[in-house]
């Protein structure tokens, strides 16, 4: 390789592409029903299997797009949804600001390229990674979900009905799941407490007086607010800022066994 | 309603209707980081920005663990304390979605 310091040569290496992939195993199911049960509204709302995949690959966005497809008509209401998508996705600024250390010291394209498969999913898996600086790995998972989420709306679009009701077998449950384990997984300590009280605090009062997703900006918002109230001088990161860690030694996975039943 | 099935027709309004959502959903997502690019590294901001993944995580599944009402809470609860003691994201998410299941099936029929 070359001077220490310098630019890794590969941005998105395969096999961090391929582990990304495998981390987002466990969501396989509950992405598969609901992309299915996507592609039965579709039906029902006068949408052709083409357009709702190129929806389902362009938007990528699993809320905004039952909300968007459930109002969709003859005479499509296109401010309507294309509002409306906006107001469930604002959380996206939140994420991608958060992706920060993912893309430190990445060129422009690689931002550019890495940030459309971005779904809560593949970025709450790669943010409780150890290494975070592996925009392939955000990229893996993305474009397994991608591939799941349009396979659903398939499968759904085609059988037009008689998908099984995915509350019975609690797979509406594993979005909370897998969310409120990899909350567990970004615990960084003590300074975290007031933040993370807030946010849930925030989000319990949204979710009570607010429409829709606004509970999540409630929450976050409140995070926001007390993080910056509550630093202090010497909160200041003592560890050095992390060169992009060249991904070659396998990074140190397991720690958190994110990887299905490794 | 359009006849079924309805595999390749891309009516127009659609196409653009669906361009707008794109185009926003994406703004965001490429404007976010780029915004956060523009903040210090250091300091009270990227004290902020750190903290910001676990806020936003913690306000998706809060309200959503609620509105499953206390067999949700309770399957939360399961998958959180799995996940601190085993480190198992698959081994979690199998011990709250059976727990939320089991219940379910009890709930409805007692």
């Amino acid at each position: 390789m070359s001077r220490p310091g310098s630019a890794p040569t590969r941005h998105f290496d395969a096999d961090t592409i391929r582990r990304g992939a495998l981390a987002c195993l466990p969501l396989l199911p509950s992405t598969m029903i609901f992309g299915a049960v996507l592609g039965v509204l579709a039906t029902q709302r006068g949408l052709s299997l083409g357009e709702l995949l190129f929806m389902s690959l362009t938007v990528f966005a699993g809320s905004a797009q039952f909300v968007s497809v459930d109002l969709w008509r003859e005479t499509i209401p296109a401010a309507t949804i294309i509002v409306a998508t906006a107001v469930i996705n604002l959380r996206y600024v939140l994420i991608g600001a958060s992706l920060r250390p993912v893309f430190r010291g990445r060129p422009l394209w690689v931002k550019i390229c890495g940030m459309h498969m971005v779904a809560d999913e593949n970025w709450a898996v790669t943010m409780t990674q150890e290494n975070l600086a592996n925009p392939g790995f955000l990229l893996g998972g993305g474009i397994f979900l991608g591939i799941v989420w349009a396979t659903g709306n398939t499968i759904g679009y085609l059988l037009g009905g008689g998908i099984p009701d995915p509350n019975v077998y609690a797979l509406d449950f594993a979005f909370t799941a897998v969310f409120a384990a990899l909350t567990v997984g970004m615990w960084k300590g003590r300074v975290d407490l007031l933040p993370w009280l807030a946010a849930a605090i925030g989000s319990l009062i949204g979710h009570y007086t607010l429409p829709g997703t606004w509970s999540i900006l409630a929450g976050a918002g409140a995070g926001v607010v007390v993080a910056a109230l509550t630093w202090r001088k010497d909160m200041d990161d003592t560890a050095p800022e992390p060169e992009i860690a060249a991904d070659t030694f396998g990074a140190p996975e397991g720690t958190y066994s994110t990887e299905a039943g490794k | 309603m359009m006849s079924f099935p309805d595999l390749t027709t891309f009516s127009t309004a659609s196409v653009l209707t669906i361009l707008g959502m794109a185009i926003v959903t994406y703004g965001m997502r490429l404007g976010g980081l780029l915004m956060a690019d523009r903040l210090p590294q250091h300091g009270r901001w990227a004290h902020v920005l750190e903290r910001l993944p676990g806020a936003v995580l913690i306000s998706v599944w809060i309200p959503s663990a609620l509105s499953a009402g206390s067999i949700g809470v309770a399957g939360a609860a399961a998958t959180v304390i799995t996940m601190a003691l085993a480190r198992n994201l698959f081994a979690a998410m199998a011990v709250g979605m059976i727990l939320v299941g089991v219940g379910r099936y009890f709930i409805a029929n007692s």
